[in-house]
């Protein structure tokens, strides 16, 4: 794999798991909690 | 007519798993990676990027919203939905007809693919699968189950049936057990294990290094860059734009009317900003990280950066069914990973599948008032009836008819409709305000103007390109061999007489409600 693809994976697998911990810390930190 | 009380949700993360599971389907892992070769590996990532940004986000946030919002009004599915969005026009119900039929269209045949996922997991184990040892006998194995031949491996259909038989009874009893008893559950459970296999299957193909010694470069390292490394002159295509655009709608279940039916089962001040980015990125995660680190490294450290590129052209079905069996047949623990493979497969259709059911038992439900379980059991004998076709004429067309109608047409027309119906006619002020209540995340303002001009305009240059270009050819026939146009022909008519029993229906459970309306006063 040359660089670039180095790059183009590390961007959107850094992207993809930076929203998915951003969403669920803000769903467990949130006041309603789990709960709806 | 007195209803039984609404269903909801009973969690967050429940609500967030079930519309995560509806979106990770059997695309995630089969369609996405072969999408991605061949359009420009890495620099595919830039259209699709673009595209999940200004269509694929903006799509889920206006369906979450114009579900919960008909579900505040006792609807479920995509014509009462659409009414309450749009109360003036009397018509716009039988418009919403759209999002109980593509499901239903794509039910017809998805079950049946998927009970192939649960007797290679069944194969597996038993170890007659790994038995097959060359991508012919994988091949015949395949045709041998589908019933297009009959071989040493299967002698008639009657496996193929009784495991789309089990596979149907499984569907069939979530969705009696309901939203928060059935559906709720199983995702809760079924869709963390989907992605653990995920996990476990990504590591054992990302560590098989270069096992060939008389090919080094041959190493799951460079399997990757056939996926990532970018070829930016890629870009200057058309068609690679807008395979981009169509793996991002796919992907997410947009358009569908399953989101809708999904978001109108929560109650009035839950969250939907932020729990649509959620489920939005657990799909991301299955697709990009999961689903792009499995099939083409695989395939590429055991067939080179040669036969990969044949493989891909046979298609996303074969990779999945046929080369990656013959791959696990060279590994140590062979028969587990392939288990695990097809076992993820099959938890990935049956989370998508079940919630194919919902607009169509919800409308039940809510239009008729019918009980779940009446309305469950007209429900599984009517599609227990329309999925024949496509189990015993699998190789009369009917199958790629129905994924026209049910996964393209009738999806994307849907979408164009309701976007243009929540941003434009329901009026994008009241959208973003109802958007917003009880939400748990304030969403940019940016995406009031790409909600109501970008995204339609994207969706009707897909509209407009995709009809002329690929769906005028399909609908007119052109390349369906002779013997196969009475099979194609007699999947339309079935298609448009439900069409019409539906609009029936529509009328008649409106009629119903006017009368008792009337009683009442």
């Amino acid at each position: 794999m040359d660089v670039g693809g180095w790059i183009m994976l590390g961007f959107m697998w850094g992207g993809v798991i930076t929203l998915l911990i951003y969403c669920f810390a803000k769903i467990l930190t949130t006041d309603k909690s789990t709960e709806l | 007519m007195a209803n039984a009380p609404r269903e909801h949700w009973g969690t967050r993360i429940g609500v967030i798993l079930a519309v995560a599971g509806s979106a990770v389907g059997l695309g995630n892992f089969l369609r996405f990676p072969v999408q991605a070769a061949e359009n420009g590996g890495g620099a595919f990532m830039i259209p699709y990027l673009l595209a999940l940004v200004f269509i694929g986000v903006p799509m889920m946030w206006v369906e979450w919203t114009a579900g919960r919002y008909g579900g505040g009004y006792g609807h479920s599915s995509a014509p009462g939905i659409f009414q309450a969005l749009w109360k003036r026009n009397p018509a716009i119900k039988y418009v919403g007809v759209l999002g109980i039929l593509g499901p239903l269209i794509i039910y017809m045949f998805y079950v049946y693919i998927e009970s192939w996922t649960l007797a290679y997991s069944y194969y597996s184990l038993t170890g007659k699968l790994t038995a097959a040892a060359n991508a012919g006998q994988l091949t015949g194995f395949l045709s041998g189950l589908q019933g297009l031949s009959q071989n040493g491996w299967f002698a008639s259909m009657a496996p193929a049936f009784i495991f789309f038989c089990i596979t149907f009874l499984i569907n069939i009893g979530i969705t009696y057990f309901g939203i928060r008893g059935g559906i709720e559950k199983v995702c809760n459970i079924a869709l963390p294990i989907l992605l653990i296999f995920g996990v476990l299957l990504a590591i054992r193909v990302l560590t098989l290094f270069a096992p060939d010694p008389l090919h080094p470069d041959w190493s799951s390292f460079n399997g990757l860059g056939f996926l990532w490394n970018p070829d930016f002159s890629a870009l200057k295509s058309g068609k690679v734009w807008l395979a981009a655009a169509g793996q991002v709608f796919f992907t997410l279940s947009l358009g569908m009317g399953v989101i809708l039916t999904y978001s109108s089962y929560l109650r009035e001040t839950d969250d939907i900003a932020l729990s649509g980015l959620t489920a939005a990125s657990t799909n991301e995660f299955a697709e990009v990280i999961l689903g792009g680190s499995i099939i083409v490294p695989a395939a590429f450290v055991f067939f080179g950066p040669e036969g990969i590129v044949d493989i891909a052209k046979s298609g996303a079905f074969n990779l999945g069914f046929v080369t990656m069996p013959g791959i696990f047949g060279h590994l140590p623990l062979g028969q587990l990973f392939s288990f695990l493979w097809f076992f993820m497969l099959f938890l990935a259709g049956i989370t998508s599948s079940i919630s194919l059911a919902q607009p169509m038992v919800g409308f039940l439900e809510d239009e008729f008032g019918m009980s779940r379980r009446r309305a469950v059991l007209i429900f599984g004998i009517f599609t227990f009836i329309l999925c024949q076709p496509a189990v015993w004429f699998l190789s009369n067309g009917v199958v790629d008819d129905l994924d026209f109608w049910g996964g393209n047409f009738f999806i994307v027309l849907g979408a164009t409709i309701e976007i243009i119906l929540v941003a434009w006619i329901f009026g994008m002020d009241k959208a973003w305000a109802e958007m917003h209540v009880g939400s748990s995340i304030r969403v940019p303002r940016i995406f009031r103007f790409i909600i109501k001009y970008i995204t339609p305009v994207f969706l009707l240059i897909i509209l407009g390109t995709w009809f002329v270009q690929d769906w005028i050819p399909f609908i007119f026939m052109e390349g369906v061999p002779s013997e196969n146009i009475p099979y194609v022909l007699g999947t339309r008519l079935g298609i448009l007489a439900i069409f019409v029993l539906l609009c029936a229906m529509v009328r008649v459970a409106w009629q119903r409600k006017k009368r008792a309306a009337q009683k009442e006063v």
